[in-house]
């Protein structure tokens, strides 16, 4: 009994330390320069960016437009071969509309949240 | 991430919901390397990885009101959005290359092999760590992503959950998995066996 719990005890051991040696390689091959400096100037820039043209228009015809934007969706979703829930369970709303509206005009920045009254 | 780290975190996120550029700088300084190395991975696009995480930190600042200590730790919650962004990237990416926006060629997965190496693996064995990176792009997304949140973002498996939306056991798996087809493409397994 002793030594099979030993025996157990040496196998999750051995497969801890492979999975810290896999982390280890992961770490090595993702290691790389960064400048947060450069990351934090840019986001500054950014601050004041307009909301896409389509999202100031959502107050007003967002009903519309969220229909528009479930139609472009399922195209979408069929030419990618993603079956429906696949999308519904990866994303949240904001992000599934953003997708949608965002396809048409390559729109970087998904919806705003608080302009479409949806919750992240 | 340490208590300290976390509550410093949440002290930022709560200064930048008043406007304080200086507790977003704070914040960049502390997790921007992190989420820039994972996306960077992921994504196998050092540019759009930069995007992605500009983006994270401006969902951050414009939503930093929203930030609730007692629901998420900050990093859980940057990466999250980091999560989210790198899928919606990869969705629009494959989408524009179907209908022809994009060269295909653009979206290769080898660009960024030419990353300037930091001390730390300049004299490594460059050879191997591209055959890692190789192994790491040809992972299915999912495990990719978990295997990098764990070894590159460090956090464990309750906040790769949450930060994915999936159950720690599913978190589990996919960690399991990614590092065996690791250990196999990338000949760990060989040297462990002899």
């Amino acid at each position: 009994m002793t030594e099979t719990r030993d025996e157990k005890a040496q196998e999750d051991t051995a497969q801890e330390n492979q999975a810290h040696e896999i982390d280890a390689l992961v770490r090595a091959a993702s290691d790389r320069e960064t400048d947060e400096t450069a990351i934090y100037y840019k986001v500054i820039g950014r601050l004041d960016e307009r909301p896409a043209i389509w999202t100031a228009m959502l107050p007003r015809f967002g009903p519309n437009l969220a229909a528009a934007g479930f139609a472009s969706l399922m195209v979408a979703a069929g030419f990618m071969g993603y079956a429906l829930p696949d999308l519904a369970n990866a994303g949240t709303d904001e992000q599934i509309l953003a997708l949608a509206f965002g396809l048409s005009d390559g729109i970087g920045d998904p919806l705003v949240p608080a302009a479409t009254g949806l919750v992240e | 991430m340490s208590d300290e780290t976390q509550q410093e975190g949440a002290r930022l996120i709560a200064a930048m919901a008043t406007g304080n550029r200086r507790a977003l700088g704070r914040l960049i300084a502390l997790h921007g390397r992190g989420l820039t190395l994972v996306a960077t991975r992921y994504l196998s696009r050092e540019d759009e990885a930069e995007e992605i995480v500009q983006d994270t930190f401006l969902r951050a600042w414009r939503h930093a009101g929203r930030y609730d200590p007692a629901k998420a730790k900050v990093l859980t919650w940057l990466y999250r959005i980091t999560v989210n962004l790198c899928i919606d990237r990869q969705r629009r990416n494959a989408l524009r290359r179907f209908i022809g926006f994009e060269d295909v060629a653009r979206n290769g997965t080898f660009e960024v092999e030419d990353l300037q190496p930091t001390a730390e693996t300049r004299f490594g064995d460059q050879a191997q760590l591209a055959q890692v990176r190789t192994a790491i792009a040809g992972l299915p997304d999912r495990q990719r992503m978990a295997l990098l949140l764990s070894a590159v973002g460090e956090l464990d498996n309750p906040e790769i959950a949450e930060a994915m939306r999936i159950s720690r056991g599913a978190v589990e798996q996919l960690l399991v998995r990614a590092r065996r087809t690791l250990r196999m493409t990338t000949g760990q397994d060989e040297d462990i066996r002899q």
